[in-house]
């Protein structure tokens, strides 16, 4: 192989920005000693703090809590569930020229933080899919509903009742939300070096976007459902962890645990019994259904940061 | 009551002086016409005070009631929904829609109120027909006055070319 | 054409510069050039404005064919120029309302000689308003789900949303401004009907001016009409303007979620409004030389409340960046250093410098008798109101909770149009009302002109 100038010059396309800023990593990325695990307390509830709403959700639930937790601590940024999302759930192609331009489709991005020093960079990831909030700032800003809560603690898209107002996305604390500024996958698609999208590559269970409407993550609600269907069908209850979302399929290193909060022995309670659990951005109040466990160093005594 | 007689003047203090002598003499002072409103005159010339202002009100509150109460019937009955944990009676930020509403309301039944007690619209009247009156919308100051009884209608008509009428016209119904 | 009224300096009174204003001079002065053929200038005038117009149209046309994705938003700056522009022109409508209900209500003789064609402003500012949410949607064809009506999905609003409060009040204050306008124009209209010379003159204006004859009896119930909605449009245009403030206060973004954004955008309407009153009495008075009309003094008093509320404006900034300190929120802190040091710092340091710095010459008695200057400071009040608005949105996206995803707007062409293109729509109608409708209010002017002795 051999590599030619071409004499061109083009900008690197990236769709995140690490972070660097020393307070903004405190805020976001809380990181504990492994020797001090010990002293910390658990916070199994996402936000303890008092609120002014009511504390039961205006519909009584159906019986299912849907919540997630991930660890941050095993999580390596390989980005395959990024991938497994952007297939699951018919995530558009947008094409460099949009993406240049700040646009985006995926439902879930894995954030990085270094923790480091510029001469000696520590990498952290987090993945951040919707948070799925109790108390979701999205929803009381849709003038149409199509933001709202199902019974079962989803926070729901509504794509035909979407109007494209964006404020959603300007009031979401995480910006989980993806807007389709063009028909990304409805005759304004990104043809691939010239070639149409392939027919049939889309996943049948999952509704395909219009122009101008919101989309975001939905827990795989398509598996929920499929997990119903079977479950009803065997005249029994979902069973425990029964349902894997794309994300936690595809996690190399299991770091991404999904379940029922109704179920005492779920995996996503056992984790939210950690000592390292916190919510992201928990102090805004939104009580969000995805939550962290935080990463833990063991940082070698005598080794300073020019032996690393 | 006989015939009407409009007098036209060139001074709004001229009419005024018209119209107390017209009053002194015992005559009625129908109606005055000016190119812009003169303070008090409605006073003396008795016209009723309008209750404009009540069908305001009443049309204010009842719009203003309605809007509370689609809202309250569609977020509380029709369709209920969980709205970021928000409570299904969010009746605080439910009184906004309501005063937008009512002010409209107010001001939409107060102009139907004012064209209702004025007569209005009409687009043709009597008065119309006078050589002149057309200067009753630009500079000139006219006054609608009648007398009691068939005797006493050559003494208003004096009274009103004796406060200083340019002309004196009595008004036919058509 | 000579003028009517002579303009005599320096004025012998306050609010007509004239030695003598009869109720014959001042009707001809106002009405007389709209019977007459329109100048050169007028047409020239309305030409270039007309393409403005189809640019705007045509603009409006290849958004709906194209998707909003022909503007300069991204995933995480969501909101661009229609934002701003909505907030922008519902702000020029304020002083309309403001003048004709409040300055009424406070009997501020002064506001007699401006009124009417403020209050046109502010119907063709607030109709400009309202276009600007619609096409601002990503499916703009399904507006109208913002209105309750019974419907086949069982679907109602979200009366939560901040949005569908905007609805309403757009629509309130239109249609408000709309009454509030043509009642006080009914007499005028009665004016021009008696002194059209030609059969269809008579029927357009006829036919407005709904019979009415300057009985007593009817501006007895006229007034009570205007004073009983004045004192309505003053809380509804707070209300309004509160509500625009709400889209924003109602959130849970840092450097929206201020208590103090309701009275500030109140404030701030208020403040870009005045400046376009300046502009446009500058235009009105040269082209229909109604310099004894609207005096030297209206425009010193105007310029006293803008330096009024470029004050008011220089402590609400000063509040945010205190509070946003104060809070001790990181996000805030972070955001307002970037305010200052950040991606759109030269737009933040231009919008300090036109909304508070410049407007303080305005304390120099004279500049506020210097109509140049005026122009100049109502232009650049203009323009930092603008840059307000548009930064409330791009700081606050561009560096909110979120680093990772800070991304910056990129002007694109068309965000360009939807800011001009507007512009030349608005002078398109306004020139329209000129020719068309009396741009003073003539029955006031003939009771100022009484009040003042000069008739």
């Amino acid at each position: 192989m051999t590599i030619t100038k071409t004499g061109r010059s083009d900008e690197i396309l990236t769709t995140q920005n690490v972070v660097r800023t020393a307070a903004d990593v405190r805020e976001l990325y809380p990181l504990h000693d492994l020797s001090e695990l010990g002293k910390l307390q658990t916070t199994s509830s996402a936000d303890a703090r008092p609120s002014l709403l009511p504390e039961q959700p205006p519909q009584t639930d159906d019986g299912h809590a849907w919540a997630m937790v991930i660890d941050a601590s095993i999580c390596i940024g390989c980005n395959a569930c990024v991938v497994a999302c952007q297939a699951e759930n018919n995530v558009a192609v947008v094409g460099p020229e949009e993406v240049a331009r700040g646009r985006d489709m995926h439902w879930l991005r894995v954030d990085v933080y270094d923790h480091g020093s510029a001469a000696s960079p520590k990498l952290g990831f987090q993945p951040v899919p919707c948070m799925h909030c109790e108390h979701a700032p999205c929803e009381p800003v849709c003038p149409v509903a199509a933001s709202v809560h199902d019974s079962e603690g989803l926070n729901v898209q509504v794509y035909n009742r979407c109007i494209g107002t964006r404020f959603c996305e300007a009031n979401c604390p995480y910006k989980v939300r993806r807007f389709n500024f063009f028909g990304y996958a409805d005759g304004e698609e990104y043809a691939n070096l010239g070639l149409e999208p392939y027919r049939a590559q889309r996943n049948p269970e999952v509704t395909v976007r219009a122009r101008g409407v919101m989309e975001k993550c939905t827990y795989c609600v398509q598996r929920i459902s499929v997990s119903r269907r079977a479950a009803e069908r065997d005249e029994r209850l979902i069973g425990v962890d029964e349902v894997k979302t794309a994300c936690q399929s595809a996690c190399p290193t299991s770091a991404i645990t999904f379940g029922d909060l109704h179920q005492q022995d779920s995996a996503v309670n056992r984790q939210k019994a950690d000592p390292r659990h916190y919510a992201l951005l928990g102090h805004l109040g939104t009580r969000p259904r995805t939550t962290y466990l935080a990463d833990v160093r063991n940082p070698a005594p005598g080794l300073d940061e020019e032996a690393t | 009551m006989t015939a009407p007689l409009l007098a036209e003047y060139r001074d709004p203090e001229t009419l005024r002086r018209a119209l107390a002598r017209v009053k002194q003499d015992g005559h009625r002072a129908l109606d005055a016409f000016t190119p812009y409103p003169l303070e008090d005159l409605d006073q003396e010339l008795e016209i009723s005070p309008s209750r404009i202002r009540y069908a305001m009100l009443a049309g204010g509150l009842t719009a203003a009631a309605f809007a509370l109460g689609l809202q309250w019937y569609s977020a509380l009955i029709a369709y209920p929904l969980n709205s970021g944990g928000r409570p299904l009676n969010s009746w605080q930020v439910f009184l906004l829609v309501p005063f937008e509403v009512g002010v409209f309301a107010a001001a939409l039944c107060g102009v139907i109120a004012f064209l209702w007690s004025c007569g209005l619209p009409r687009l043709h009247h009597p008065l119309f027909e006078i050589g002149g009156f057309e200067r009753a919308t630009q500079d000139r100051f006219f006054l609608l006055a009648a007398a009691e009884h068939d005797e006493a209608a050559p003494g208003l008509r004096h009274v009103l070319e004796a406060a200083g009428a340019v002309v004196v016209t009595e008004v036919r119904p058509p | 054409m000579t003028s009517v009224l002579d303009p005599a300096l320096p004025a012998p009174r306050r609010w007509i510069a004239s030695e003598r204003a009869s109720d014959v001079e001042i009707t001809q002065a106002i009405a007389e050039p709209l019977f007459a053929p329109a100048g050169r200038m007028w047409w020239i005038a309305l030409l270039v404005s007309l393409a403005f117009a189809l640019w705007f149209m045509g603009s409006i046309g290849w958004l709906f064919y194209q998707g909003i994705g022909i503007w300069g938003i991204n995933s995480t700056t969501v909101w661009g120029v229609a934002i701003a522009n909505y907030v922008w022109w519902i702000g020029i409508g304020n002083a309309g309302t403001l003048i004709s209900a409040m300055l009424s209500l406070t009997r501020q003789q002064w506001r007699s000689s401006i009124n009417r064609f403020a209050e046109a402003m502010t119907l063709f500012a607030v109709a400009i308003a309202g276009i600007m949410p619609i096409i601002h949607l990503g499916r703009p064809i399904y507006a109208y789900w913002l209105a309750p009506y019974p419907n086949t999905m069982a679907l109602w609003p979200q009366w939560r949303s901040a949005l569908v409060w905007d609805f309403w009040a757009i629509i309130s204050y239109l249609l408000f401004s709309i009454l509030f306008w043509y009642v006080s124009l009914i007499p005028d209209l009665a004016t021009m009907r008696d002194r059209a010379r030609n059969r269809a003159g008579q029927l357009l204006y006829g036919v407005f001016a709904l019979g009415w004859r300057g009985s007593a009896r009817h501006w007895s119930r006229l007034q009570t009409l205007h004073t009983t909605m004045a004192a309505l449009g003053v809380p509804l245009v707070c209300s309004v303007h509160s509500i625009v403030g709400l889209d924003f206060a109602a959130s849970l973004m840092p450097g929206w979620q201020e208590s103090i954004f309701p009275p500030y955008f109140v404030v701030g309407a208020m403040y870009s409004g005045f400046a376009m009153v300046i502009v446009l009495a500058l235009a009105i008075r040269w082209g229909f030389e109604l310099q004894a009309i609207v005096t030297e003094n209206h425009f010193e008093v105007i310029g006293r409340i803008l330096l009024m509320a470029s004050i008011v404006m220089g402590y609400s900034y000063a509040t945010e960046w205190f509070m946003g300190w104060y809070g001790g929120e990181h996000s805030d802190r972070s955001l307002v250093g970037f305010e200052f040091s950040g991606s759109y710092a030269p737009l933040f340091w231009a919008l300090l410098i036109c909304n508070v710095a410049l407007p303080q010459a305005l304390w120099f008695p004279r500049v506020r008798r210097s109509l140049p200057a005026l122009f100049v400071i109502a232009i650049a009040i203009n323009i930092g109101m603008w840059l307000e608005r548009i930064l409330i949105i791009w700081n606050t996206l561009s560096h909110d909770y979120m680093p990772s995803l800070w991304r910056v707007f990129h002007f694109t062409f068309w965000d360009w149009s939807f800011l001009i293109a507007p512009l030349g729509f608005f002078a398109f109608l306004f020139l329209l009302f000129v020719r068309l409708v009396p741009a003073v209010s003539m029955f006031d002017m003939r009771q100022l002109a009484h009040r003042e002795g000069a008739a």
